[in-house]
């Protein structure tokens, strides 16, 4: 009876254990990102490492070159196998929508984060990225004299069919259409290896060397830009996306005039707050929208949003290469993240408003 | 006069006992299920090895019909994109209100068709279909991505019987897809193996000039062999849409390096003259177990990638040095037979 009682007592401290909200030292959690070797994949994984170490969680991390729905699914998978509680990925096409539900339904915790698909039952950490081509758009336009402005204005994208990139070249598009006078070619791809992507831009400013601005909407883009712009005496204004050292250079320089950054720390970050706040309070996560903030740099103002302090154009070009001094930067805005991560929750439509 | 009978008996057993060629390859692959297992036994799981299974099914179809190719000499570039652009008819059919069941037999056999369009330029040209796949790679590539539109094609009703066997797991946890893999990989085995279709094939990559003058035509050889080749990525890519029920305009694109690899790694060589199906399949075991390894063990994603050349490497030194020592034996066998027949 004695012994009955034991094996009682066991078993139910043993449920009350599997029930029992996880303490942080026992969470472990994977991300999956779609990129190796990209200085913008980069400052998201150290955003992410950044919460783990602030939140005492394990991160492992796993990166599929070549952007392959099919290869992050298997990682994001062998994860979840591994013991992962939680997992956070981006989403390089619709392929992953039906595994990644099927991890969702076995309470794997998942987020989304930089590119999405709305098929997908799990949170999305990114920017609003029809908005965020409106405002580079807008600025482009404005570079070029406004309104009145004339001349043929070529569009790069190194992904055609991503989400995300769509809705960054619908909302560039839309804001060149301020100016009837510009003539706007593409998006033409532009692949994201950086020689390749280099060669795309030269053979278009070949095929039109009378244009008066190039665009990108990926992170190599301001890079090769730059150089070609400074190989054949600034003659267009280039502008595109994220703040790598390379990019923030190329401005500096004067061969870029703006990079929309699309803070990849937070993009980082926020995913992993998200899945502790729910394995430590054993609840769901929301299908939702997070907006990790927009940032606009020019050689004359740095906007890193989130209502971060403003900082200089060095400063930014520190950041962007110092992990740690970044985590820095942004403690007033990971303090207040970690008292209440879901509390900036949008519709997931709100993504492309 | 010579006394076969006076042999010794040691080296009659050894010749009734023949080791499989794969044996290298099997042993490396359970070694490392059993090094990974004994250090996170989570990995052990049935259903993380089905898990592993899973993933090995669609580029496993690849490679298997990758041997024929390499056995015959050739290597065919363009596998990926053949597969892709096969998921994608596929996928559209299924848009256009075509019977899923009908529009993945569509599938396959656009995949054939790829592969004849393949075999007629390299043996009406004469080039190896190294060159020939090099120019249709981007080929296949360019008009999947036109008909696409650079977008990913998703089959709107997805609650039919195909996408629903596709998709299903035996018991919850065998997916029919692997198991569709599985007994293709049979098939195939034994077709290479056992039936004239595979002799000749061998038999051309051995030696293209006495097979000729044998009377097996090379050119046939090798337009068959093509037209398999693409028939195999039509079905990869049809099951990979019912499976995943989507693809996307990229997928497939990496693929053709990972599966000419898991063939070298499965033993068949490239000199061609030989090929094994089951070292194929092995093979492609083996670099998903590394994938998944490098994930249980955490390793560092900027560490994972050289981990993952290195277990390679690893595992192919294995299986040479078990055929070199196996060579050994059968010399030294053949040295004590040439000793005892001597008068």
């Amino acid at each position: 009876m004695h012994r009955y009682k034991i094996a009682m007592a066991a078993t139910l401290l043993a449920s009350a254990a599997a029930i029992a909200p996880a303490a942080a030292e026992d969470i472990t959690l994977g991300f999956v990102t779609h990129a190796q070797g990209n200085p913008f994949i980069q400052q998201i994984i150290d955003g992410a490492e950044a919460a783990a170490k602030d939140l005492g969680v394990e991160l492992e991390v796993a990166q599929q070159p070549g952007s392959q729905a099919e290869g992050q699914l298997k990682l994001t998978q062998n994860f979840a196998n591994a013991g992962a509680q939680g997992v956070a990925t981006s989403i390089q096409g619709e392929a992953m929508t039906r595994g990644l539900n099927e991890l969702v339904e076995a309470g794997v915790r998942i987020v989304q984060f930089n590119t999405l698909s709305t098929n997908i039952n799990a949170p999305y950490v990114g920017e609003k990225s029809v908005e965020s081509g409106r405002v580079l758009g807008r600025m482009i336009v404005d570079k070029l004299g406004g309104a009145d402005a004339k001349g043929t204005v070529i569009v790069g994208i190194c992904f055609p069919g991503i989400q995300v990139l769509e809705n960054r070249s619908q909302g560039v598009q839309e804001s060149l259409k301020a100016a009837p006078g510009l003539n706007v070619l593409g998006p033409f791809d532009v692949k994201v290896s950086e020689v390749e992507n280099y060669n795309r831009w030269e053979q278009l400013y070949a095929a039109n060397p009378e244009a008066v601005a190039m665009i990108g909407l990926c992170a190599p883009d301001i890079a090769s830009l730059g150089k070609l712009n400074a190989a054949n005496g600034d003659k267009f204004v280039a502008g595109g996306y994220d703040l790598t050292e390379p990019n923030l250079k190329a401005i500096q320089d004067g061969h870029a005039f703006v990079s929309i950054g699309q803070s990849a720390f937070v993009q980082g970050y926020l995913p992993v707050a998200l899945m502790v706040d729910a394995i430590k309070n054993d609840k769901p996560l929301e299908v939702g929208f997070y907006d990790a903030g927009a940032q606009i740099v020019t050689a004359d103002t740095v906007d890193m949003g989130n209502g971060l302090p403003p900082i200089s154009f060095e400063e930014a070009i520190r950041l962007a290469g110092d992990p740690a001094a970044t985590a820095e930067y942004y403690k007033p805005w990971t303090e207040k993240v970690s008292a209440d991560p879901t509390a900036g929750m949008q519709p997931i439509a709100a993504e492309a408003e | 006069m010579t006394d076969t009978g006076t042999a010794p008996e040691p080296s009659a057993s050894r010749r009734r006992f023949r080791m499989p060629e794969e044996t290298g390859v099997i042993i490396a692959l359970v070694l490392m299920i059993l090094i990974i297992g004994i250090a996170r036994p989570r990995f052990l799981n049935p259903i993380n090895l089905l898990t592993i299974l899973s993933h090995t099914t669609f580029q496993g179809m690849l490679a298997v019909g990758m041997v024929y190719l390499l056995a015959i000499r050739e290597i065919d570039l363009s596998v990926g994109w053949i597969f892709n652009f096969s998921a994608v008819f596929t996928g559209l059919l299924m848009v256009a209100g075509v019977d899923p069941w009908i529009a993945a037999f569509g599938g396959v056999a656009f995949g054939a068709l790829l592969g004849l369009f393949n075999g007629i330029l390299s043996v009406g040209l004469r080039l190896p279909a190294i060159i020939v796949t090099l120019g249709t790679y981007s080929m296949f590539q360019g008009l999947s991505l036109v008909v696409n539109n650079g977008r990913a094609v998703v089959p709107p009703d997805q609650d039919t019987s195909y996408f629903n066997a596709v998709a299903a797991k035996i018991f919850g946890i065998v997916p029919v897809a692997a198991l569709v893999f599985v007994v293709l990989a049979i098939v195939m085995h034994f077709v290479l193996h056992r039936t004239k279709f595979g002799y000749r094939v061998q038999a051309v990559g051995s030696n293209p000039e006495a097979a000729e003058l044998a009377g097996i035509s090379n050119a046939t050889i090798k337009l068959q062999t093509l037209v398999l080749m693409g028939a195999i990525c039509g079905l990869s890519g049809a099951m990979y849409i019912g499976f995943r029920g989507a693809i996307d305009p990229n997928e497939g694109s990496d693929f053709v390096l990972v599966v000419v690899a898991a063939v070298i790694i499965g033993g068949t060589p490239l000199s061609g003259g030989y090929g094994t199906v089951i070292g194929a399949v092995v093979g492609m075991m083996i670099i998903q177990v590394i994938s998944s390894g490098l994930i249980f063990f955490g390793i560092d994603a900027t560490w994972s990638t050289f981990v993952t050349g290195a277990v390679i490497v690893l595992a192919v030194s294995l299986d040479q040095l078990i055929k070199f020592q196996r060579a050994r034996r059968a010399n030294r066998v053949k040295l004590e037979q040439d000793s005892a027949t001597e008068p």
